[in-house]
């Protein structure tokens, strides 16, 4: 009988048929049925049926319970993400901190709020020309707007040679920077069909800001690294600073959305990093043939050049990319849920999603603070403080479990923030929904403008793909374990590794025999601005990545080589 | 005697037994004092509902008699059926009292009644 369908007349059936062999063992023949029997078989059954109808709610707790004490990503609805452009109404510019709140209005006609997902600065800066190097042709690309100086020359948009390496490259000139240079600046790109293997490079491709001579160098290199919502934070390749200025505000801490890997921002621009030059090196040919005569004059002024490098293998650049956009940032359809709650009036299980009866759903917990300012510890973290308080989140409420006093009493109130967010609803915001600053007045400099709709929203996760997700992150649990795991980790860390060689090995050290797991990973010469420069912070990078994912006792031995 | 008698008590050991007509008109009993739809287990246990409205309903009898009837094979006793309900006169306005009678669906000549009040 299969559990999931029996209905309690069929349990009872069974209970009673179970019975009569039961008694027939013992040589009892029971053909009437006793009515108190009768009675308590049937709410017995009754009970199992209940518990019955309630197992997919039980599984779907317990695969919570998995996904929480694994430390795997749990189930919770996603926010609906859309990117706006801010528009300054004069020269200044502004810092437009992450978490800023903007006002939408749904196509079906309800007002959202986004929370803008980093801090970006706006100012007059633009972008004056960007172009494609793919298969030694440089071309512009023509979906952005040049300034008048530049159009007045007639451009020519088709392809004309160059000799800028073997890789495939995008390269963009802004002009009209602010003092700060490009600190805290933002480029949105859109991309065209088929351009998703140019999107993947784009994670984690290097960019490269132009030096004084044209000269690409590794003091104006940078690498995105995920920032909140899937936006790519640059950061430098030799860091000068410890922390951001920026990045220490708080701003959701959600997973990537619709619009990820899309957004850049680049980080503070110390004085001796602001790089200005007229050209590139080897583009100025190139450019004569495109701008003809008045190439000299219109790349006379000071610009910051950026460099995209790409790998070979990528699609056409030409089509791949569409517009480039200054002054854009990522924004989620978030609010801050934030209450007190007093344990002896509210009790200590409160609604906090749809699924336990409020309007919105639960993205995910920001903090538990109790009486004495302590946090509150997820249930399942561990922590010797046995006087804790701790929450748990299940169907859609949050349990509190009050911290001990120091007298030994427990708290009375507890304050509560959490990420909800509208699901569904949100993707909704067409293009152009996203009408305004939600604080009137705070940021009346600037006019917002969304120029893609609000996608990615969702209500919830359901069984079946945590299911699915939870497998997977069991199976493979980011271990390496086996020479292919290896082999596989080490590639994929970077595209510049064009192989990895694996040897094991016992080794006498002084505490007895060790296991050793030799790896010599072969290097793209041509895939470096300056090596001496970029090695070192590769090969630090990835012997952390692979000690991280080592099962304990093996000692990684690495190599890296060039590949000529 | 081999059928549980309710309420549940101990003899010797032993949960108290009765006969099987006995063990019914006990169910009836229960049915009698419980509203219908009060117990998961059946829908048509319970008939007090229906007894506490008899006074302005003439067919209340002849529903009651169904109910009973259902709730008996429900829970899969079909060696009894209640036969009538007849109301009897009763000393006090504000109690009712009835005549339940069941018989066997065996043998058609064991009849056995049972007076029930509201």
């Amino acid at each position: 009988m299969p559990h999931g369908s029996a209905s309690a007349v069929e349990i009872d059936r069974k209970l009673r048929e179970d019975f009569r062999r039961r008694l027939k063992d013992y040589g009892i023949s029971a053909e009437a049925t006793d009515p108190v029997l009768a009675v308590i078989f049937r709410t017995v059954a009754q009970e199992i049926e209940k518990i019955y109808l309630e197992t997919g709610r039980i599984r779907t707790s317990l695969l919570d319970e998995f996904l929480s004490g694994l430390q795997i990503e749990p189930r919770k609805a996603r926010p609906a993400q859309s990117v706006v452009r801010f528009l300054p109404n004069s020269e200044t510019s502004f810092m437009v901190p992450g978490g800023t709140e903007l006002e939408a209005v749904a196509g079906t006609g309800e007002r959202l709020t986004f929370l803008s997902d980093a801090t970006v600065r706006v100012s007059s800066a633009r972008i004056a020309l960007a172009a494609t190097y793919q298969d030694g042709l440089l071309q512009l690309l023509p979906a952005i707007e040049m300034p008048d100086a530049l159009l007045a020359v007639h451009p020519s948009l088709d392809p004309v040679p160059a000799r800028l390496g073997p890789h495939p490259a995008v390269y963009i000139a802004i002009e009209d920077l602010p003092l700060a240079h490009l600190s805290q600046h933002s480029f949105f790109f859109e991309f065209g069909p088929d351009s998703l293997r140019i999107l993947q490079a784009m994670r984690s491709e290097p960019w490269c800001i132009a030096g004084p001579e044209g000269e690409l160098s590794s003091a104006g290199m940078l690498r995105p690294r995920r920032g909140n919502g899937g936006i790519r934070l640059l950061e430098w390749l030799v860091q000068e600073e410890k922390l951001d200025e920026v990045s220490s505000q708080e701003a959701p801490e959600l997973p990537d959305g619709f619009f990820a890997d899309r957004v850049f921002v680049f980080p503070n621009v110390p004085e001796a990093k602001r790089f200005v030059c007229a050209c590139p090196r080897g583009l100025r040919e190139a450019f004569a043939r495109i701008f003809g005569r008045e190439a000299n004059r219109v790349f006379a002024g000071p610009r910051a050049w950026i460099r995209i490098p790409l790998p070979p293998d990528v699609p056409s650049l030409h089509s791949g990319f569409g517009n480039i956009m200054m002054h854009a940032v990522t924004v989620s359809n978030v609010e801050c849920f934030n209450q007190t709650i007093q344990f002896i009036s509210q009790g200590t299980s409160i609604p906090i999603s749809q699924e336990g009866g409020t309007r919105r759903h639960l993205v995910s917990p920001l903090a538990v603070v109790g009486e004495a300012n302590t946090r509150y510890l997820h249930e399942l973290e561990p922590s010797a403080d046995q006087e804790a308080g701790r929450y748990a989140v299940r169907h859609g409420r949050i349990e509190l479990f009050p911290a001990k006093r120091l007298d030994g009493k427990p708290e009375t109130y507890a304050n509560v923030r959490a990420w909800v967010t509208d699901g569904t609803i949100g993707n909704a915001v067409g293009p152009g929904q996203i009408t305004g600053f939600g604080r009137t007045g705070v940021l009346d400099m600037l006019r917002v403008a969304n120029p893609v709709p609000a996608a990615g929203g969702t209500d919830g996760e359901g069984f079946g793909d945590a299911r699915a997700r939870f497998a997977q992150a069991l199976l493979s649990r980011d271990r390496i374990v086996t020479e292919t795991d290896l082999d596989s980790a080490v590639r994929s860390f970077d595209r510049r590794i064009l192989n990895a060689e694996i040897h094991s090995a016992l080794c006498r050290n002084s505490h007895g025999l060790e296991r050793i797991q030799q790896v010599i990973a072969r290097l793209d010469r041509d895939g470096f601005i300056e090596p001496s420069v970029e090695m070192p912070v590769l090969e630090q990078e990835l012997r952390d990545y692979l000690q991280a994912r080592f099962v304990h006792g093996i000692r990684l031995q690495l190599v890296l080589e060039w590949n000529n | 005697m081999s059928f549980i008698s309710f309420p549940l008590r101990l003899h010797n050991g032993f949960l108290r037994r009765t006969s099987e007509a006995e063990a019914v008109m006990g169910l009836l009993r229960q049915m009698a004092a419980t509203p219908g739809g009060s117990w998961p287990g059946s829908a048509n246990f319970g008939v007090r509902d229906i007894f506490e409205k008899a006074r302005t309903q003439a067919e209340a009898q002849r529903e009651a008699m169904e109910r009973m009837n259902h709730a008996l094979i429900d829970i899969g006793i079909t060696a009894y059926r209640v036969e009538s309900i007849a109301k009897e006169a009763s000393s006090s306005q504000d109690i009712n009292s009835y005549l339940v009678t069941i018989v066997s669906t065996v043998d058609l000549s064991r009849t056995y009644s049972i007076a029930l009040t509201s």
